[in-house]
């Protein structure tokens, strides 16, 4: 399907901030199963493009001049095809060993462990194997707006119970490397349809090994599903901290209020 | 060089000049709490003082009562009081310590053993048994800390930046002995009438705690009277602690370390230094020296801010 | 157990002592004592403090500097010299290959998991191009000598090696003391390490760059290597810099001067990889500068050492240093590692515990010394506690049979003792391999020790490379 995007981030100071650095990863990845018909990202200051370690369409914003706010949108149209079982045929830059190395928020633990061991056979899962694990931490749990930062590890949203996405997706990551199986976190877009649910999303892509088949499969844990053509992918790393789309720092500027509006329709 | 760098050479000025000020103004009150006076005088001498440096409130919530014991441990040494010449003289050495590998080993030295002695100073009890040597003793060590800098220290931008703080701070810290001690005047005033002995040692206190008094005697040959001492302390460029001597440093070493950035400060700096060079006290007297005095405060204010915009740390919003 | 003595054996003092072995029975107790002080009088003096720069009481710690020097003959210095331009070189050529074709693994040598499961592994570097290949442009090699005088080398460090700064003063001090030795001796110089230093930065600055600026990067004061930073930025010439002094701007990196923004070509940097940008790598890193990876990926700056140097000097890799140096330069090492076994390894691990009592144990991620077990020198119930956890997680661990180290006569309570030593020569690459002859000398001096660390009661001593 043909998916409309705007993304559009506000930061507002109480005082005048002298600099400003932001890391932003809002281009969606050049992948076979969607392609780019028109993006455009628009931003004051200086935009250094880049690709990242993780083959992430990237820019690095700096702006050295005086202000009190910062306006970032990015929009475009993206076709995006269903890919089949789940699987993302991406020419990846790194070995996906690359990907069975946990973070500090995707550490496993006690619990971690107890819940990998209950759905994961071990390194060698199929795709049935990983969905299924989806399917408890969706019924594990409860998605709530509020009850975590995006500083919570996975082991602590696990513990508690509740998150949102992003929590879904590092509890799962933190469930394969607890076994060895390559597993990645996925954000983006999702068009949420008739639903409220917030347009920018967060999933996993995990090593998958079925007949005839290994390699990447595209899962969104907080719907327990396979990845479809209402998705947009955006960027890929080991964590939140390494795809978020936007990261950044500033001098100065006392208090800041961030206002963020996705906006995604078909188009 | 490094704004860091410069900035932390700017503050340890700074703070070992705010310390030198500090003594120099407790001890003028030391001196004039010795004359004939009311204890309601002397209160309230000590209170203006608190006033200068804008401490009454931070002094009334640990003390009932204004006594000379009391302040003078207040700005000597309590905890609660960030511009105690404790605290300044620890804020100098510790920026000193930062920026070491700028400074000789000589000035380096000199701040370090200031601040290692001045702890036992303080345990010795020297503070209240003799107030004045103890203030003596600061006021030398912050001599002795431009002496090793101007004699051991190559005169580059190092230098500039330290200057730039002495020389902003002694302008201030100069300008509100200044204004206090004019205020404490028009009290003396509404007591009944001019007595012309309390006048002489009032004014030969305040003169030589700016360190005046011969100088002041060299200059006019004549009695001592408060729109001398003003425009002595104000106006004369001869006077090294007057505000347009600081001035004059100050625009010196802004124009040394001018940079892409600095125009609008330079400009500013070098207005208020024609004001002062080209003023007449009795304009100045007749406008009223405290409207003056807060003015060139805010003034001072201004620049130094500036200062740390366009060449060290900003100071935080 | 006999050990190697630097300076004499059955037959007497060994040749290249003999000079200094003469002079120093000629010195009363009374003259060495008074050259100690003079020695740790002027070390304070000038704030050599080779630690944490000082505390509320303002007195500051010296690490041990011991006057009887290490001496090594020309001709031993020679084959030290050749075996550490071959292992360096190796070894950046190992890195280099690690973050582009990988030949070494597809060849079967390393198995792929040792590489990426390192903690030392950066994604951040797979494919990309560094000037002049050079990862490593500061190495520090860890050398003992054991057994009847066989040279090991027992380390590679190739993130962020440091003790160049006490090789440089202890010389200076020793030329201070006893300028009589330096007469009557042939002692090759080091003094122009800081300009090697200087001259290797600046070959590797982005390409383009004609006069480039290179700052000595530090986390700061609290740093207990911070005395060096600023002694090497010092005698470079260059200024020192902390993160918040630096910012990314336009996809370069400037450093905030008093005269405004200067551009930063090439940043000698010592603190490491995880807190050099809070937007890359630990997000809570004060020290960093924030989007600095960006830059260094573009090639507009040049870090020395390079990101992901870790992946070489892991204790983990190690054990295949020697197979490193045959695959890239078909060559036989000219030093040799000790003899190691990797607990991961079956086998390796069957030996390992049948023989706890006589080894050396290592965690595979350590450094500084800790978390270690000398078989020899510990108690019955510290080996079953330890080998508990080496059979929870025995890949973390290698172990090595106990060196005899060699000693050498030092300066003790009652007089002259021997004690253990160890040796950092500091190897440069850029354009080319070079080092200043010698090293840093690191001497344990608690009787019986073999831990030469300064951190933990380690002293040091000047090294001298005889020319002939």
């Amino acid at each position: 399907m043909q998916l409309s995007i705007r993304h559009e981030t506000q930061y507002r100071y109480t005082a005048a901030l002298g600099y400003t650095i932001q890391q932003l990863h809002l281009t969606p990845r050049g992948e076979p199963q969607q392609h780019v018909l028109q993006w455009h990202l628009d931003a004051p200051g200086h935009l250094h493009a880049y690709t990242d370690a993780y083959g992430n369409l990237s820019h690095m914003l700096t702006l050295d001049k005086p202000h009190e706010d910062l306006v970032i949108v990015a929009e475009g149209v993206v076709e995006t095809a269903t890919p089949p079982q789940g699987r993302i045929a991406v020419r990846d830059t790194l070995s996906p060993l690359v990907y069975t190395v946990a973070t500090r928020l995707t550490m496993p633990t006690e619990n971690i462990r107890a819940l990998a061991a209950s759905c994961l056979p071990g390194r060698q899962a199929g795709t049935r194997d990983l969905m299924k694990l989806a399917e408890h931490i969706f019924g594990a749990v409860t998605y709530q707006t509020g009850a975590t930062a995006v500083t919570t590890t996975a082991t602590d949203a696990l513990a508690q119970g509740s998150g949102v996405c992003q929590d879904h997706a590092h509890i799962f990551l933190a469930c394969c490397h607890a076994v060895g199986i390559p597993a990645r976190y996925v954000s983006g877009y999702i068009d949420p349809g008739n639903t409220n649910h917030a347009a920018s999303h967060a999933w996993v892509d995990a090593w998958a090994q079925d007949d005839g088949f290994a390699g990447w499969v595209s899962i969104d844990v907080t719907h327990a599903r396979l990845m479809t053509d209402a998705y947009c992918r955006i960027a890929i790393g080991r964590d939140y901290e390494a795809a978020a789309p936007i990261r950044g720092m500033r001098s100065g500027g006392g208090d800041e209020i961030m206002t963020v509006d996705v906006q995604i329709v078909p188009h | 060089m490094l704004s860091r760098t410069a900035d932390h050479l700017f503050w340890m000025a700074r703070y070992t000049e705010r310390a030198e000020n500090t003594a120099r103004m407790l001890d003028v009150n030391v001196q004039t709490a010795l004359l004939p006076q009311s204890p309601d005088a002397a209160a309230r001498a000590w209170r203006a003082m608190l006033g200068i440096s804008e401490l009454q409130e931070a002094y009334d919530a640990k003390h009932d009562t204004v006594t000379a014991k009391d302040v003078i441990d207040f700005m000597v040494c309590d905890p609660s009081n960030p511009s105690s010449i404790t605290a300044c003289l620890t804020e100098a050495r510790e920026n000193a310590r930062a920026v070491r590998g700028t400074l000789t080993t000589e000035v380096w030295e000199v701040q370090n053993q200031t601040f290692l002695d001045l702890r036992r100073r303080l345990h010795g009890g020297q503070l209240r048994k003799d107030p004045s040597q103890f203030f003596e003793w600061v006021k030398y060590r912050s001599h002795l800390s431009r002496g090793v800098t101007l004699g051991t220290m190559l005169q580059d931008e190092t230098v500039n930046f330290i200057r730039l703080g002495t020389f902003l701070e002694r302008a201030d810290n100069t300008a509100r002995i200044l204004d206090v001690k004019f205020h404490g005047v028009d009290d003396g005033a509404e007591q009944g009438g001019p007595d012309m002995r309390r006048d002489f040692y009032y004014w030969a206190a305040l003169l030589r705690s700016v360190s005046g008094f011969e100088i002041y005697r060299k200059v006019y040959r004549d009695v001592i009277t408060p729109e001398r001492v003003a425009e002595l302390l104000m106006l004369r460029s001869d006077m090294p602690r007057s505000l347009l001597a600081c001035l004059d440093e100050v625009v010196e070493n802004l124009r040394a370390v001018r940079n892409d950035v600095s125009g609008e400060t330079e400009r500013l700096a070098g207005k208020l230094h024609a004001d002062l060079q080209f003023a007449r006290i009795d304009d100045l007297l007749a406008r009223g020296l405290h409207d003056t005095l807060t003015e060139f405060l805010a003034r001072i204010y201004e620049l130094g801010n500036r200062v740390s915009r366009d060449f060290l740390v900003p100071l935080a919003a | 157990m006999q050990f190697y003595n630097e300076m004499s054996d059955d037959g007497g003092v060994r040749e290249h002592y003999r000079e200094f072995s003469a002079w120093l029975a000629q010195q009363t107790p009374d003259a060495i004592e008074r050259k100690r002080m003079e020695a740790d009088l002027t070390f304070r003096r000038v704030g050599i403090t080779f630690a944490v720069y000082g505390d509320n009481a303002g007195t500051e710690r010296l690490i041990p500097f011991d006057m009887i020097p290490r001496i090594i003959p020309a001709a031993e210095w020679a084959l030290l010299q050749r075996g550490l331009v071959q292992r360096v070189r190796a070894l950046n050529m190992f890195i280099d290959d690690v973050y582009h074709e990988q030949h070494i693994i597809r060849a079967g040598i390393i198995p792929a998991e040792q590489i990426y499961r390192n903690a030392q592994y950066r994604p951040e570097m797979q494919g990309i191009k560094v000037a002049s290949d050079i990862y490593a442009h500061v190495a520090g090699i860890d050398i003992v000598r054991a057994g009847a005088g066989e040279f090991y080398v027992l380390e590679d460090n190739l993130r962020v090696p440091s003790g160049v700064s006490y090789m440089l003063e202890d010389r200076k001090m020793m030329m201070r003391l006893h300028p009589e030795l330096f007469a009557s001796h042939q002692i090759a110089p080091v003094e122009h390490y800081p300009d090697m230093l200087l001259d290797n930065l600046r070959s590797v600055a982005p390409m383009g760059v004609m006069d480039p600026t290179v700052v000595v990067m530090t986390p700061g004061m609290y740093n207990s290597a911070y005395f060096e930073h600023a002694f090497l930025a010092q005698q470079m010439g260059v200024e020192l810099v902390e993160g918040k002094d630096l910012f990314v701007s336009n996809s370069a990196v400037y450093m905030r001067t008093t005269r405004g923004p200067k551009k930063v070509d090439v940043i000698y940097r010592r603190l490491d990889d995880d807190f050099l940008d809070p937007l890359a790598f630990r997000a809570d890193s004060a020290l960093g500068v924030p989007g600095l990876l960006s830059v260094y990926r573009a090639g507009r700056v040049t870090l020395a050492n390079a990101i992901g140097t870790g992946v070489a000097d892991d204790k983990s890799i190690y054990p295949y240093v020697p197979d490193i140096i045959r695959f890239y330069l078909s060559e036989e090492p000219v030093l040799n590692n000790v003899p190691t076994y990797q607990c991961r390894k079956p086998d390796e691990l069957s030996y390992t515990l049948a023989n706890l009592p006589d080894l050396v144990v290592k965690e595979v991620h350590g450094a500084g010394g800790y978390g270690m077990l000398v078989g020899p020198a510990s108690t019955s119930e510290q080996i079953e506690a330890f080998r508990a956890r080496l059979l929870a997680h025995p890949e973390g661990y290698i172990a090595q049979p106990t060196l005899s180290l060699s000693n050498c006569p030092t300066f003790v309570e009652s007089g002259v003792a021997p004690r253990h030593i160890d040796l950092r020569p500091f190897v440069l690459s850029g354009k080319t391999i070079s080092m200043v002859p010698g090293g840093l000398t690191r001497v344990a001096l608690q009787e019986g020790s073999l831990v030469v660390n300064s951190s933990q009661g380690g002293g040091t001593k000047d090294t001298w490379v005889l020319e002939s």
